[in-house]
């Protein structure tokens, strides 16, 4: 069994790996919205190449209002992670979500090497984490919803 | 955070990634050129950031191209140095770096690559 990873005041900081897991499936979620879109906007109107954009868009702040919320996308309710404010151990809010999304251009603008910083990050956060003062803990799994459980 | 805290990396949690890097570098090395992600910043702006130019200077040092390498990012060369001790387990086990030298290293590679696209 391997070791647990290093403690933050409130838990078990997440891996690099399940955080891109977590993420991956974000992704495929926004792209079963969006490439339908695209394929209609090739091959009917360009008005659905619009509405791609549109679809890609509010997908993205949705999943940034949940993450926000309760601290899980969908992905990262399926494997496992929580995203919390590291001083507090709760949820930052859906603005600051919308505002953690926001700030996860920082990592993809340096050529995605922000992404990459949990590999060898104390905190394993990314640079937008580090802006929006975030961690990612390992909670248990849940089954894969689109919305959160309860809600 | 402190900003003038040193900057702590555990060695032992970056040997497999440092493998995968090397791995993935000397593949590299056996493609055509150009294989790999646009600049985000670069693409949209015109201005490279601080690590343009180091998939090709670690494709080209892992090719046995160690100048050409160091003429496209200096970075590229270092990250490959860095990644060879950390598999053949020649660094220490943890590693704390000053802030203001990563700072500043990554400034003068920035500058490095603004001055090779003739940005300055």
């Amino acid at each position: 069994m391997p070791a647990p990873g290093p403690y933050s005041p409130q838990g078990v900081l997440a891996d690099w790996g399940p955080r891109a897991l977590g993420l991956l499936i974000d992704w495929a979620l926004t792209l079963v919205v969006v490439v339908p879109l695209v394929v209609l906007g090739v091959a009917v109107s360009g008005v659905f190449r619009f509405l791609a954009d549109v679809a890609g868009i509010v997908v993205a702040i949705l999943l940034a209002v949940q993450v926000g919320q309760t601290g899980q996308s969908p992905g990262m309710r399926t494997i496992g992670l929580k995203c919390i404010n590291q001083t507090t151990g709760q949820p930052i809010g859906p603005g600051l979500g919308v505002v953690r999304a926001i700030a996860h251009i920082v990592d993809s603008i340096i050529c995605y090497v922000g992404w990459l910083f949990p590999l060898w990050d104390k905190s394993r956060q990314t640079l937008g984490d580090k802006i929006m003062s975030t961690v990612v803990v390992r909670v248990p799994t849940q089954k894969f919803s689109l919305m959160p459980p309860g809600s | 955070m402190n900003a003038l805290a040193p900057y702590e990396i555990d060695v032992r949690r970056v040997r497999k990634p440092a493998a995968i890097f090397l791995a993935g570098g000397l593949v590299l090395a056996h493609l055509p050129a150009g294989v790999g992600l646009p600049c985000p910043l670069r693409t949209l702006t015109g201005v490279p950031c601080p690590f343009c130019g180091v998939t090709t200077s670690v494709r080209d040092t892992l090719g046995g191209r160690v100048r050409d390498g160091l003429s496209v990012a200096p970075l590229g060369l270092l990250l490959v140095v860095a990644a060879i001790a950390v598999v053949l387990r020649l660094s220490p086990g943890n590693v704390r770096i000053l802030r203001p030298i990563v700072i500043a290293g990554v400034l003068a590679e920035w500058c490095f690559e603004l001055f090779r696209y003739h940005v300055i």
